[in-house]
């Protein structure tokens, strides 16, 4: 099966729209290729055709002097580049229990690449936000596929949306955006699930009211509990659009169910991110949580980047056995030890757990 | 900041035959998104298959179906119910309940 610009390892959850996932494998390169990133679109009636000669990027609503951009115009701006951790909320929805429906992400929709852009910020400064902005809205060229009431369209409260890391990317990895991630603009919110990094960005409005629109008031939405989790017998009566990422790991070699054997070197690798304070440590376990043991962390790419770890176990007895991972941000966030539940399965960020057996 | 690793994605090069490098003097004016053509996914025959064919398959793959974990009766009523008053899926209120126990018959919890 062949994607325009995608490699064919992605995983097929859906073909109309596209859901593609990326194996967890490929979290072995710093920045994530631009035809491994994952692909996830909500309504079938995707961009098809985008011509650079029309395509605007447009400010409007509440501000002084409404804009209206071309690509090249937009590109012609002072830009700025980041490396930032693309997730979506879902991701891991696959391994909550009970199951809840969805698109059932295993751990790979997620990527980190670096982003270029104009920050958001610059663009909101040249239209003048009036008094009593609020919120600026953002939708792309996707529409749904029959007239219906949701059109794909997220909100940044406008704290959010004037924070200069807030950009509007035109290139990937130095590369334009592929089509299926949102050619020729998307928004990158760093830190923020990708939900919000919304794609083939085309109009931004600002009001002076809250947006109450179905992809913010009803979609994407958690518990407004700590650490948004929930009971499934006893569901969250207050909810919350979902934002920051929280803390996570992920264990990328060895794979589960992998054979070791004694004495053998096993070189243990995978990543850390959380929602824009950076990783201070990761430690793992090769007992099953009995005793941890500081991993090595790679080179720091940025705060809102994930940071590969590296560690050596060489086992000294025959059996099985469980390695844990888990990490702590800079801010002193922690990772949860047992599994945390919600309706949407969103944002699972419990300590990593992967059985081997050595022998 | 380290050097970033140069990592050309080869399908930029080979996929769809335009230039992968930025600069206006490089990129073709319009993109275009050839979506490739998959077969029809393999729905398990129960009854109420024709009526949501017949109903969901407008708007979306099937393959959603497939791509579920088993559900309760209640987490597919909620679904369908979805697709018609959020998403404005055009299909009469008589061919819900066919709808959800065809999902409960291939999808649903023991």
């Amino acid at each position: 099966m062949t994607w325009p610009e995608k490699s064919p390892a992605l995983i097929l959850h859906t073909e109309r729209p596209p859901n593609l996932e990326m194996p967890l494998e490929y979290l072995r390169h710093d920045l994530t290729p631009n035809d491994l990133m994952f692909v996830r679109w909500h309504l079938s009636g995707l961009p098809r055709s985008v011509d650079l000669r029309t395509f605007r990027l447009t400010l409007a609503g509440h501000v002084e002097r409404p804009l209206s951009l071309s690509f090249d115009e937009l590109r012609a701006l002072e830009p700025v580049s980041l490396v930032a951790v693309n997730q979506c909320s879902g991701n891991s929805r696959a391994f909550f229990a009970p199951r809840v429906p969805g698109v059932q992400w295993s751990n790979g929709a997620l990527g980190n690449a670096k982003w270029t852009g104009v920050p958001l910020r610059t663009l909101l400064d040249r239209v003048g936000l009036r008094a009593g902005a609020r919120c600026v809205t953002f939708r792309g060229l996707d529409t749904p596929p029959i007239q219906g009431p949701a059109p794909f369209v997220k909100s940044l409260d406008v704290d959010r949306a004037l924070d200069a890391d807030v950009l509007v990317a035109w290139a990937m990895n130095d590369q334009p955006l592929p089509m299926l991630n949102g050619f020729p603009l998307r928004l990158v919110v760093p830190g923020w699930y990708s939900t919000y990094w919304v794609k083939a960005l085309t109009e931004v409005t600002v009001l002076d009211a809250a947006f109450d629109g179905y992809w913010m008031a009803k979609a994407y939405r958690v518990p407004a509990t700590e650490g948004a989790v929930e009971a499934p017998d006893h569901p969250a009566s207050d909810t919350v659009p979902i934002s920051r990422m929280d803390v996570r790991s992920l264990l990328v070699q060895p794979e589960s169910g992998a054979r070791l054997r004694v004495g053998a070197p096993c070189a243990m690798e995978g990543i850390a991110f959380d929602g824009g304070s950076g990783i201070a440590r990761v430690e793992v376990s090769v007992d099953g949580g009995a005793s941890w043991r500081d991993a090595v962390l790679d080179a720091d790419l940025g705060k809102y980047s994930f940071r590969r770890w590296r560690l050596t176990w060489t086992p000294t007895q025959p059996g099985s056995a469980t390695i844990v991972v888990r990490a702590t941000s800079v801010s002193g966030e922690q990772q949860r030890p047992a599994p945390g539940w919600n309706r949407g399965g969103y944002m699972r960020n419990v300590y990593e757990r992967s059985p081997v057996v050595v022998s | 900041m380290r050097a970033r690793l140069v990592l050309v994605p080869l399908a930029l090069a080979a996929g769809c035959g335009r230039h992968p490098e930025p600069g206006p003097a490089q990129d073709t004016m319009v993109h275009t998104l050839a979506l490739p053509d998959l077969p029809p996914p393999d729905l398990p025959d129960a009854p109420g298959r024709a009526t949501l064919l017949g109903a969901c398959s407008t708007c979306h793959t099937l393959r959603y179906v497939l791509d579920q974990p088993p559900l309760t009766r209640g987490q597919w009523a909620a679904e369908v119910d979805k697709m018609r008053h959020t998403y404005g899926a055009p299909f009469p209120d008589e061919m819900t309940a066919p709808i959800v126990d065809y999902l409960v018959a291939v999808r649903g919890t023991p």
